[in-house]
């Protein structure tokens, strides 16, 4: 009872706060985008629109939410909460600052990738439940493209689990106390931005919602909540990814002058920022064009990678603290 | 009182005769996912939470997916599943799955096997069964996968394909074609 009660009150300080920065994270979306092309962005709902978030989920919440005649039920329902309980059973494994983690276990990257390959059927279940063309092309081309995506991130992740020695993520902040992962990475961190970019389907990979050939992808038949539950999905992946990528890639927790889970929280922002910056100024690809990358250069490349860095690690007999 | 394996093992059950009752491609899928996720979970619980994630990853993470992109593309008719053979598949089914549980549950090797990872950790001992007392067996596997694949590629390529003949089709309607070239 005491682990239950420990566990479910863990997962509720982990998640609020992330809750609040997904709903936060859409004003500063908008915000940034509007600055880009000299707008002003939302601006009328309390101070500078900082109750936008809030009016807008009041509206998602009361809307009524219609379901297509021909919608499979059950599956139609589950689509937008597999999606939702996945993106947020993620941040179990994913330690935000020295030892503030719900579960540090020895294949906690392993855990992690898991836990968002299997984010893919929320889509697929989705799109085929709402029983439209439009809506089953849009779940087939997102789940094609998460999972030929996710490889690539799998073959980053034997990288890093060779470098750190172990798949432990507070391990592997440990072994980044001198220097970051980004700087022995140096050759892929371009593609592993792409490659994030792809998992989480943002510009320029939104193939999966391009609005000019699927109105909106595997969510055009969604409305109200069921749509709630996708877009929070989506935007809580992005700040999970963020925060892994902060954790693995540029340090995590190491600092002499501020705490530790402020160090995480910057460079987590920083990585968010750079998100909307790309959505602001690049255009999408084709989807043959994102194939190509995802399979030909991406796996490629960084498989050629994992050789070098376990030769050089091999080599120095592996990194010791 | 049940355990946590009885309810374990009941769903898997359930879901595994879900996967041959059902009636659409889809659903049937779905509930083979549900018992993958079974055994990924039934073996995090007895120690081996490698192999359960990695199952997770590989199995449910990326080839069920494909399963389930072919089964959706396919829109299979309702009527090629085999109605008459429901009720033998399900006690195949159950037989298969009798042998091996049972096979599972007299096996003492195993345990010994589990009880073993605690010196040297669950990794090391997984590799060390696969690539050095078990490697007959993982020989065999491999080629009875093997076997299986060059009986797909039989499957595709021996039976008869029908080629269209362009040239042919045009020479045999000479005089259309020459019509609507002028």
């Amino acid at each position: 009872m005491k682990v239950i009660i420990e566990g479910v009150s863990k997962e509720i300080v982990m998640l609020i706060p992330m809750l609040i920065g997904v709903a936060y994270m859409t004003l500063g979306e908008r915000k940034v985008l509007g600055g880009m092309q000299r707008r002003r962005g939302p601006n009328k709902v309390w101070i500078e629109g900082v109750g936008q978030p809030i009016a807008d989920g009041i509206k998602l919440m009361i809307k009524e939410g219609v379901k297509p005649m021909r919608a499979e039920g059950v599956m139609y329902k589950a689509g937008p909460v597999v999606t939702w309980m996945l993106s947020m059973l993620g941040w179990s494994v994913v330690p935000i600052g020295e030892g503030e983690v719900i579960v540090d276990i020895e294949v906690g990257i392993i855990v992690w990738m898991s836990i968002g390959s299997l984010g893919v059927y929320g889509v697929i279940i989705g799109g085929w439940g709402s029983s439209s063309q439009y809506s089953i092309m849009g779940g087939l081309r997102s789940g094609a493209q998460m999972v030929s995506y996710e490889l690539g991130m799998g073959v980053m992740m034997i990288c890093i689990i060779i470098i750190g020695g172990s798949g432990n993520i507070s391990r592997i902040v440990e072994v980044q106390e001198g220097v970051w992962n980004i700087s022995i990475m140096m050759p892929v961190v371009v593609m592993y931005m792409g490659v994030i970019l792809a998992e989480t389907s943002r510009t320029p990979f939104d193939l999966p919602e391009a609005e000019a050939e699927l109105v909106a992808g595997y969510n055009v038949e969604y409305g109200g909540m069921g749509f709630g539950m996708y877009f929070l999905a989506e935007y809580g992946n992005i700040i999970l990814m963020s925060v892994v990528s902060s954790v693995i890639m540029m340090g995590g927790w190491n600092s002499k002058y501020m705490r530790g889970e402020l160090v995480v929280g910057i460079k987590s922002t920083i990585i968010v920022y750079v998100y909307i910056w790309i959505r602001g100024s690049w255009c999408r690809y084709r989807y043959d064009q994102l194939m190509r990358i995802g399979w030909k250069g991406v796996i490629v490349y960084v498989g050629g990678y994992v050789i070098v860095m376990g030769s050089i690690m091999w080599s120095i007999g592996g990194v010791s603290i | 009182m049940l355990g946590v394996y009885e309810v374990i093992g009941g769903i898997g059950v359930i879901s595994g005769i879900g996967v041959i009752m059902k009636k659409k491609g889809v659903e049937s899928v779905v509930y083979m996912i549900i018992s993958f996720v079974n055994i990924a979970i039934w073996l995090m619980r007895i120690g081996v939470e490698y192999v359960g994630w990695i199952i997770m990853l590989v199995y449910i993470g990326a080839i069920a997916v494909l399963f389930m992109f072919v089964v959706m593309m396919l829109e299979i008719r309702e009527e090629e599943r085999g109605r008459e053979y429901k009720g033998m598949m399900v006690i195949v089914g159950m037989g298969v799955g009798v042998v091996i549980g049972g096979r599972v549950w007299m096996e003492e090797e195993g345990r010994e096997w589990i009880e073993r990872k605690e010196k040297i950790g669950n990794v090391m001992v997984i590799s060390k069964v696969m690539y050095g007392e078990k490697m007959i067996g993982i020989i065999e596997c491999g080629m009875m996968l093997m076997l299986g694949m060059i009986a797909v590629i039989m499957m595709v390529e021996g039976g008869e394909r029908k080629k269209e003949e362009v040239r042919e089709q045009e020479l045999r309607r000479w005089e259309e074609v020459i019509r609507r070239k002028e």
